[in-house]
């Protein structure tokens, strides 16, 4: 390892559901009204690709790797100095 | 009497065979423990294979062999490919759950939802897009044109999964390559363009190298002259192999010097003078780096003119590498290089 790392944080999906209960939209994923922020398609288990944390809300990607990486770029956009 | 003697040869033989069985366990530990202190990115590779023996009955191990096994192929690739200058930071994972969310999580954080171990390939891709985007020459990422930025990503991306996990290659080239270079010419452009440099080993070694060296340079200049610049360095990289085209490129950032050992006359006749001479002269015109290279039959002749221009005191030696590439009939070949910074 080199003396400084980048630190990725990461959820594993075993750890999902007790983050959706702590901000009580853990009903609104099992009903299938949650949609991911780039492409709107409905955000399950099978399908989860990441989280942001936005107003106090869990906001979601699905696992596609274009809407991953659209909110990555958007996020590093935001944090360039 | 004959009884002593015989309890004593005996109990001498037991002690001996204790000893003997005791020395292999002891001797095992030992040589794990070297092999784990000259190797310490291995370790994060043992950790992830042993917890995810337990991962359906522990979460901890759960998280432990995802994020070990990235971690460890990471610095594996660093340690492998000598990338400090272009990828300068290791990757670490930190898990987040419930209870230590609002502690470690701010607004807008991009947090990557990891699967079981047995999918992997897609947690790996996932991590290294991530990664990437934060650790890839990171000091000068911000000035380089977006276009060249992307494919240059994209091929660093592709080579650290061929290296390390070669079996996620289909998820990068189905969905990250086709989403990236979708109505984009430019990118996919650049892409190709690197890709034929990297096969001569000529991407990381002197197009990155320099540009994480230098890059911070391009802030001075308009859009149109960074593109202009950069493009510029990276025509003169390709051309190098072709003896007949200049080989010194100086504009407003990069001065770059290329000795190429390669004619077999001066070694017979001239030995490591006529490189030395050369090496003297980029020195003089202020060039910053120095960049000596050979194949082949040259392999040991380019030893003796870098170890010439390092006594010479003419820059600083930062690194000597042998690397894969390409004779102009795209044969495989084991190239050399030497970088100096000039004084």
């Amino acid at each position: 390892m080199t003396t400084e790392d980048k630190e990725i944080k990461a959820v594993h999906i075993t750890d999902l559901e007790k983050l959706l209960l702590k901000y009580e939209q853990l009903d609104d994923f099992n009903k299938g009204q949650i949609k991911c922020q780039v492409c709107s398609d409905i955000v399950s288990m099978n399908n989860v690709g990441s989280i942001q944390l936005l107003n106090n809300k869990l906001r979601f990607t699905c696992n596609k790797i274009s809407c991953y990486n659209q909110i990555v770029k958007q996020s590093a956009s935001l944090n360039s100095p | 009497m004959l009884q002593e003697i015989f309890m004593q040869v005996s109990l001498l033989d037991i002690k001996e065979l204790i000893n003997y069985w005791w020395s292999f366990p002891i001797g095992g530990l030992i040589i794990v423990l070297l092999y784990f202190f000259t190797h310490p990115e291995k370790i994060s590779t043992w950790n992830s294979l042993f917890s995810g023996l337990f991962e359906k009955i522990s979460k901890s191990s759960a998280r432990r062999s995802v994020s070990s096994d990235i971690q460890g192929k990471i610095s594996s690739y660093i340690k492998n490919n000598q990338s400090n200058e272009i990828l300068p930071y290791g990757l670490k994972f930190k898990w987040v759950k419930d209870e230590n969310f609002s502690s470690y999580v701010e607004e807008k954080d991009v947090i990557v939802i990891m699967d079981y171990h047995n999918n992997n390939a897609r947690n790996f891709v996932n991590a290294i897009g991530l990664y990437l985007s934060q650790a890839f020459i990171p000091t000068v990422r911000h000035e380089i044109p977006h276009e060249i930025l992307t494919a240059a990503e994209l091929i660093m991306q592709e080579k650290i999964i061929q290296e390390k996990r070669p079996d996620a290659l289909d998820v990068f080239r189905h969905e990250i390559l086709q989403d990236k270079i979708t109505n984009n010419t430019r990118i996919e452009e650049f892409r190709e363009r690197f890709k034929k440099l990297d096969v001569l080993g000529l991407f990381d070694n002197m197009f990155l190298t320099e540009l994480a060296y230098v890059g911070l340079r391009l802030e001075d200049l308009n859009s149109g002259q960074r593109n202009r610049e950069i493009e510029d360095f990276l025509t003169f990289i390709e051309e190098i192999p072709d003896e007949s085209k200049p080989l010194d490129f100086s504009k407003n950032v990069f001065h770059v010097w290329v000795i190429l050992v390669a004619k077999q006359f001066k070694k017979d006749f001239q030995g490591t003078s006529p490189y030395v001479n050369r090496a003297k002269e980029a020195s003089s015109k202020k060039y910053e780096s120095l960049y000596v290279t050979g194949r082949d039959q040259n392999m040991d002749f380019v030893d003796d003119v870098i170890l010439d221009i390092k006594t010479h005191n003419l820059g600083e030696l930062q690194w000597v590498r042998d690397f894969k590439t390409r004779n102009k009939k795209q044969k495989k070949k084991i190239a050399k290089m030497a970088l100096f910074r000039l004084h």
